[in-house]
């Protein structure tokens, strides 16, 4: 029989301490403490573990992705690295073909972008949760200053990226992160 | 169950238990699956910086290997207005179990943010480079008021330590059939003992904790159950391979099923469950658990090309003067073909799998299982499932994995 987790995938941020087995008077069992600290676990330290997990869970970024705009020959931005929560992607893929489970991506102009998620993803286990992009920062990558801009509508994210003057910049290649 | 504490504290922890004093199976793997998706996003390392003329500061830093100046890069140095390289040579982040290996570093992604009252905005680069790869650097620009300028930056980078993108829920014990423990789900072995134990010595012995008389009776409680009723279901247990632990050595051999150099625990006892299971025959039932068993998320379906009546041969089938068929089929000479027994296996390479692990999965575990468990005339082969349904089976190129678009 296939084991269901608790709670929902980290990317709902729903989950809590206790989602990982915490809970506020969480005991050792019958009151007895650890005995050996090299081989027990005791209530205490298991308390802190999970707690911290689910101060992790909260903060992490759904989605780490670098891409390049390909403006010179117009077409659908390069996908050169992308990390979510529930799959990493090193090989570089083509915004037009992503592969599944990854965001697709199309070009709108020059260093003008919009990034497509899906309405939810499943975890390791197949427990699905639903995905809406937020929370999104970012950063150009190469010699150039600037930086991008993000509008979110549903589940795209739109990036516009600018060079120091406010100018659209062309063949830009940017890296940012979504919650 | 009750996993912490005297009575039942001691590794390897045992799942099951209420909220108060144990750890259940869906807990365990709510932890489990968590771990693994944020460890794919959370930052490699964050750290500020000051440049000042030609000098750059590190102010603070904070990565995975650990917090404070003593963790920075190896090198900050000035690269000119309103840059900064950092560098890490070598490539590699300390281990947190052992400080003299490193586990190299592959940094994909970026951030720079700079700080102060002006406009500013910030870059980056990165890359690795030496005779083999050995460096990773980052190069941090920052530009204030759309000029270059040196400033207060803070850097985030993301990527990946040793090969950590590739965490699976079997890193953490993780799988998708665990449970909590039947025997020991509601109370530990222990307790059984220890309360026999009290009851044994009668009144004029104090059950009162923290007694020697008590710590006495628990550590022979934990003897016992260990030596007695643990020690009886670790054979139990080990008498299959795929809740084996120790013996997972002891199947590797029976079943000559070879083991892959650093390939983890979980990922070999997966397999040797999904062999053991071939002992009941290549039937259709069989077979498909045996595939889930070994290929896990990447099984989609199967399909089996079979039939008992042979005036009515499959579509694919050429056999000259009984059932021609199609002539387009021939393969000239008199042969004959058919896709009569032959076992095709739909598959996906789930979204954390990397090419080389989906590779060995198909091209070696799958073949491996398959061969020995298919009879001699029957032929069988594996492709990929595509979003539009249609998938194929074809070896040239990569159009396995991309199919024709």
């Amino acid at each position: 029989m296939a084991i269901t987790p608790t709670g929902s995938p980290a990317w709902t941020r729903t989950v809590d301490f206790s989602h990982y087995g915490g809970n506020a008077n969480k005991e050792n069992y019958l009151g007895r403490g650890a005995i050996d600290a090299l081989t027990d676990v005791a209530a205490e330290e298991f308390s802190r573990m999970v707690a911290d997990i689910a101060g992790l869970a909260r903060t992490a970024p759904f989605a780490i992705v670098t891409y390049l705009c390909n403006d010179a020959s117009p077409d659908a931005p390069t996908i050169e690295f992308c990390a979510l929560m529930t799959g990493v992607q090193t090989t570089s893929y083509e915004g037009d073909a992503a592969p599944a489970g990854f965001p697709s991506a199309a070009r709108n102009g020059d260093g003008d972008v919009t990034f497509t998620f899906a309405s939810s993803y499943a975890d390791e286990y197949g427990v699905a949760g639903a995905y809406v992009p937020r929370d999104p920062g970012g950063s150009l990558i190469g010699t150039t200053g600037g930086a991008p801009t993000f509008v979110i509508s549903g589940s795209t994210l739109r990036i516009r990226a600018f060079d120091s003057a406010g100018a659209a910049l062309a063949d830009a290649r940017v890296s940012f992160l979504v919650y | 169950m009750p996993c912490f504490g005297a009575l039942a504290g001691n590794l390897p922890l045992r799942l099951g238990g209420s909220a108060l004093s144990g750890w259940t199976a869906a807990q365990h793997a709510r932890v489990c699956a968590d771990l693994v998706a944020i460890n794919r996003t959370l930052p490699l390392a964050t750290w500020t910086f000051t440049k000042t003329g030609g000098t750059v500061t590190v102010t603070d830093y904070v990565g995975r290997q650990g917090s404070g100046l003593a963790h920075k890069p190896t090198f900050a140095v000035d690269g000119g207005t309103g840059v900064a390289d950092f560098r890490w040579e070598p490539r590699g982040f300390a281990d947190p179990y052992d400080s003299s290996k490193l586990r190299p570093i592959a940094v994909r992604a970026a951030q720079v943010s700079v700080h102060g009252a002006s406009a500013g905005t910030g870059s980056a680069q990165f890359r690795h480079f030496g005779d083999s790869g050995q460096y990773a650097e980052v190069t941090a620009r920052t530009f204030v008021g759309g000029v270059a300028a040196n400033a207060t930056a803070t850097v985030r980078i993301w990527g990946d330590i040793g090969g950590q993108h590739s965490r699976a829920i079997g890193d953490y014990a993780g799988d998708s059939d665990k449970h909590d423990s039947p025997t020991e789900g509601h109370a530990p072995y222990a307790e059984f003992i220890l309360s026999e134990l009290q009851s044994q010595r009668g009144t004029a012995y104090t059950k009162e904790q923290d007694t020697f008389v008590d710590v006495e009776n628990v550590a022979l409680a934990r003897f016992l159950s260990a030596t007695g009723p643990r020690l009886a279901e670790k054979f139990r247990a080990n008498a299959v391979p795929g809740r084996s632990d120790e013996r997972l050595a002891y199947w590797e051999r029976f079943l000559a099923v070879p083991k892959r150099l650093g390939e983890p625990k979980w990922r070999t006892r997966q397999k040797l469950a999904a062999h053991y299971r071939l002992t009941d025959g290549p039937t259709v039932h069989s077979v498909r658990t045996a595939l889930e068993e070994l290929l896990g998320d990447a099984f989609v379906d199967l399909t089996w090309a079979q039939g008992t009546d042979l005036a009515s041969p499959p579509a694919q089938t050429f056999w000259p003067t009984i059932n021609p068929g199609d002539s387009s089929l021939s393969l000239g000479g008199g042969a004959w073909t058919s896709e009569r027994c032959t076992l095709l296996v739909e598959v996906t390479q789930p979204a954390g799998m990397s090419d080389s692990e989906f590779l060995t999965l198909v091209n070696v575990d799958l073949f491996l299982m398959l061969n020995r468990l298919m009879p001699a005339w029957a032929t069988f082969n594996w492709y990929l499932t595509d979003d539009s349904g249609g998938g194929f089976f074809l070896d040239v190129s990569r159009l396995d994995f991309t199919a024709l678009t």
